[in-house]
């Protein structure tokens, strides 16, 4: 009977949440009606322990770090200048401006890992240079609203932070573990845009492109983020850090690059300061919501009715595997990362020693699958910023279709890393 | 009239709760700062002078939670918390829907949800305090309550952010075309 209130409770907050008021508010007001009538107020009273247990995870303090590294690098101007640079040098090329924008994208992806901030940086430089240079708008937006997400896979990355909490799994390791897919991903986009480029384009002279290539000047302007690169992933990966400590120094690395940049002032530091705390303060906030949630969700035995539901596929990997995937990827056409993390996640997590599924691998598979979510229309992340910030003749319709084909990249990247779990755990595995 | 009464005291608390929480943002924003050097601090002291220290990494994410708990009353005012906004800010919605549901998650959500955490948070600070509670490792922090009573602070403010809010939003919703 309490199982299936937790299914209506479930229920009730997905159609609640669509009315729009902030989601962690939504979170803990449904926990409350649903868990004060059946399990009495005083089920509430182990929700200051769960916060105080958020309150001192000691990995969660590494997101504040890396959203605070990822403002102050965003205005540092480092994106405006790698991507001129970029363009110098790969512009000739058929399809080198889209290429440009990809490589950029895994250099902001690998420092900051904003995904709203790059994307707006990216669509606000490269989509003039690539409209006037004859590149066709659907293809031009797809590259540049992909390029910008990428900083969610690529680590450090916020979503890995919060996902290694949810899955239990150490963050450096999923870190580690988000290399080779990385790549992998990367490497696909990089082979679309070359054949797409090859067939529907021809090599025009940029207006950019009058000035010689300048190598020198690329690698001015490379340096910087590599070495930063090298300080915060470098020291995750050899282990000599944790994460969060690599963060804090990624902080003080970017502050001092941005601070040779010129236009950087004191006053900078504060607002990217005070903009950290927002967004900090909205994760939290939809964490403790969810903490509330969760608590009520398995007083009913929700949990227990979701691992019954899922043991009489007669515990296939297999089914549980596309059917959460599945769902994740349905779910992302409406929600954001955020919401599924702590939502959705946490209801599939237990599952994982029943059927024998590596939970770093899982946790990679979603952190793949999610990047869709902020492409899939109706409501991609993405697709919104890009479209803020381009001029009104591109179509949202325009962007969408642009975004289908790396939309499909990404499913076969999926499809790749389940069936070649080795590409995820082997990383790991050897460093450490 | 109960009504007029809390609508009367919201007015009038309004503006110096605008002015401060206005200036929460960047106070808070300097409790930042403070964490980021700290732990860079920490992470020089660890690992170039091999000290690192209880005290240190303790008062980080004492940081931690006060900037996440205090900053949501300072992130609802500035309408950053997330939204599900299929519909919300969609064609279908007009203005006075959108502050429609502002106010009635506002009253059915917000507030309960702030009501019980302060509820059951206070006993929690309060054992912490009668039990002069501090941190079990050696080096580590004492007034343990201090850090814990973020959690009933914090939603407080955000209970009173989030009435304020209901108070600004009132007018449009009664507003004649």
């Amino acid at each position: 009977m309490n199982g299936l209130l937790a299914l209506g409770m479930f229920i009730t907050l997905v159609i609640t949440l669509l009315l729009g008021y902030p989601v962690a508010f939504t979170l803990g007001a449904i926990a409350l009606f649903f868990g004060t009538p059946t399990l009495g107020l005083d089920i509430f009273s182990l929700l200051p322990m769960r916060i105080f247990g958020i309150m001192t995870n000691f990995t969660l303090l590494a997101v504040p770090l890396f959203i605070f590294m990822g403002v102050i690098l965003q205005r540092s101007g480092l994106a405006e200048r790698l991507l001129e640079d970029m363009a110098q040098i790969f512009g000739r090329l058929k399809g080198g401006l889209a290429i440009s924008v990809v490589l950029v994208g895994v250099l902001l992806g690998a420092t900051t890992g904003v995904v709203g901030a790059t994307v707006v940086t990216l669509g606000v430089i490269a989509l003039p240079i690539m409209i006037s240079n004859k590149y066709p708008n659907d293809f031009t937006t797809g590259t540049i609203a992909t390029a910008g997400t990428l900083g969610q896979i690529i680590p450090p990355s916020i979503v890995l932070i919060l996902l290694a909490d949810i899955m239990g799994v150490p963050v450096g390791k999923l870190f580690i573990g988000a290399i080779l897919p990385s790549a992998i991903l990367v490497s696909l986009y990089l082979l679309y845009i070359t054949v797409y480029a090859a067939i529907n384009l021809q090599t025009l002279p940029s207006p950019l492109l009058n000035k010689p290539s300048k190598w020198t000047s690329l690698a001015a302007s490379i340096t910087p983020p590599l070495l930063l690169i090298t300080l915060v992933l470098g020291s995750i990966v050899l282990g000599i850090a944790s994460p969060t400590e690599s963060a804090a120094l990624g902080c003080v690395g970017s502050i001092f690059l941005a601070s040779n940049s010129g236009n950087f002032k004191v006053s900078s530091v504060i607002e990217s300061a005070t903009y950290t705390v927002k967004l900090t303060s909205m994760v939290f906030l939809v964490l403790i919501g969810a903490t509330a949630f969760s608590l009520v969700f398995k007083g009913l035995g929700g949990d227990v009715v979701i691992r019954d539901s899922m043991t009489s596929f007669e515990s296939s990997k297999v089914i549980f595997l596309v059917l959460s995937m599945l769902l994740i990827f349905l779910m992302g056409f409406f929600l954001d990362f955020i919401e599924i993390c702590f939502i959705v996640v946490p209801i599939l997590v237990p599952m994982c020693p029943f059927l024998g599924i590596d939970p770093l691998w899982f946790g990679l598979m979603i952190a793949i699958n999610l990047q869709t979510s902020f492409l899939t229309p109706p409501f991609g992340f993405s697709i919104f910023y890009l479209k803020a910030v381009s001029p009104a003749e591109i179509k949202t319709t325009e962007i969408y279709k642009g975004v289908l084909p790396f939309i499909l990249i990404q499913i076969v990247t999926l499809i790749i890393l389940a069936l070649f779990p080795e590409l995820v755990l082997w990383l790991p595995k050897t460093i450490s | 009239m109960i009504l007029k009464t809390v609508y009367g005291f919201l007015k009038a608390i309004k503006e110096p709760m605008e002015t401060t929480l206005q200036k929460s943002g960047s106070l808070i924003g300097g409790l930042l700062i403070l964490m980021v050097s700290l732990t860079f601090y920490d992470v020089v002291m660890r690992y170039v002078f091999n000290a690192g220290s209880v005290g240190t990494q303790e008062l980080e994410w004492h940081l931690f939670a006060a900037i996440f708990l205090l900053g949501g009353a300072y992130t609802l005012r500035e309408d950053q918390h997330v939204r599900v906004d299929v519909f919300y800010r969609s064609k279908w919605f007009s203005k006075r829907a959108q502050v429609g549901v502002d106010i009635f998650g506002t009253v059915f959500f917000l507030v309960p949800f702030c009501l019980v955490v302060i509820w059951t948070s206070i006993p929690f600070v309060y054992d912490a305090y009668l039990h002069s509670e501090m941190s079990p490792d050696p080096g580590g922090l004492k007034y343990r309550w201090i850090v814990k009573s973020m959690i009933p602070f914090g939603f407080f403010l955000l209970l009173l952010q989030g009435l304020m809010s209901i108070a600004d939003r009132l007018p449009v919703l009664f507003k004649q075309k």
